[in-house]
């Protein structure tokens, strides 16, 4: 660890700057934070004098911070700014809603146009895991990649309940696959005459719901697995800059 | 010189720039060295303390005058340094006489007061 990493640390915790510009401000403070030191130890100072004058020279104020922030932020995040804080949850909030909303209903509607359309509870279930799913990876690649909110303790947070809601719409498919077909060879057990007629149709409804399961799980491993990946870049960065020796 | 940055508001602001800008015309540096450099011609009297430096480094370039460029140092750690452009250059020789022109105007009303 480098004897700058407290310091560091704490600028990490102040500028409050999506990634990559915090890292740059931070790798040039790093750098500068060296170069420094270096140079009060080669004009005869000890360690301790020259890493006080080094961090003196380069830990910044409020008002400075203030002003880095200003000027490395992204043009989205500079407007979001400047509507105060509660109207931007206001707005972040209407706008989810709304477009929630939409998806339900367009879904919905799709949902009664098609094939899949039974009176069978799991098209329903999965169809609401379907709009959690999106609904959950929406908001994080909204954090993720446009506002950029990269609280190191909150990077992780969703991804387990992408994970999770992947892993139950594949169950939810089984069970749904299981549970018509045993509705079918119940009806055909007391009309064996419309033996061939219940069976086609629990199979094509069964091997729909696996189906739509199987793409729901696909769909959320996929995204899991990219989420994952992308947060885990961020933390790598951030520990090359602040830890590096 | 019709339009002049140089007012009494902003003028530190427009100082700390002169300062960067004069030091960058002679050759690029990095952040720190312009920051003891600027202390040690002056003895002192301009320090960049507290990370003053960065906000107008950045604000500098943001506006093109001077550019930002990124190398890695003898310990592979990537290092920044700032070479002044061409516009900047301008915008310095502008700022340069703006300065002599208030300063000059400045001693010279402090002069008569003596008088």
């Amino acid at each position: 660890m480098s004897r700058f990493s407290p310091l560091l640390q704490r600028m990490n915790e102040r500028i409050t700057l999506p990634q990559p510009e915090k890292s740059r401000v931070l790798q040039e403070m790093a750098g500068d934070l060296d170069e420094l030191y270096e140079l009060y130890l080669s004009r005869g100072y000890d360690e301790l004098e020259a890493q006080r004058l080094a961090e003196e020279k380069v830990e910044a104020g409020d008002e400075t911070i203030t002003l880095l922030i200003q000027l490395n932020d992204t043009f989205i995040r500079k407007l979001l700014r400047r509507l105060s804080e509660l109207t931007q949850k206001r707005m972040e909030t209407i706008s989810w809603v709304t477009l929630l909303v939409l998806l339900c209903m367009a879904f919905t509607m799709k949902i009664m146009n098609s094939e899949l359309i039974s009176d069978s509870i799991f098209v329903w279930i999965l169809s609401f895991l379907a709009i959690s799913l999106f609904g959950v990876s929406v908001s994080k690649y909204y954090s993720l990649y446009i506002k950029k909110d990269h609280e190191i303790e909150r990077l992780h947070s969703g991804l387990s309940l992408i994970f999770f809601l992947g892993a139950l719409s594949l169950l939810t498919g089984l069970n749904g696959f299981f549970y018509e077909l045993h509705k079918a060879f119940i009806n055909t057990a007391k009309e064996t005459d419309k033996m061939q007629i219940y069976i086609s149709i629990a199979i094509q409804r069964s091997l729909a719901l696996i189906a739509v399961g199987f793409v729901i799980a696909v769909c959320a491993a996929l995204v899991w697995f990219i989420f994952t990946l992308k947060t885990l870049s961020i933390e790598q960065y951030e520990k090359s800059i602040l830890y590096r020796d | 010189m019709n339009k002049t940055n140089v007012e009494i508001s902003n003028l530190p602001k427009y100082c700390n720039e002169a300062l960067i800008l004069a030091v960058l015309a002679r050759g690029d540096r990095h952040g720190y060295q312009l920051a003891i450099e600027i202390e040690e011609m002056s003895d002192g009297l301009f320090k960049f303390n507290h990370g003053t430096l960065y906000p107008i480094l950045h604000k500098l370039e943001k506006e093109n005058l001077i550019k930002g460029l990124w190398e890695k140092s003898d310990t592979q750690r990537k290092r920044k340094y700032y070479s002044i452009t061409r516009k900047g250059k301008n915008y310095f020789y502008q700022q340069k006489a703006e300065l002599e022109h208030f300063l000059s105007t400045f001693i010279g009303i402090i002069g008569e007061k003596k008088k």
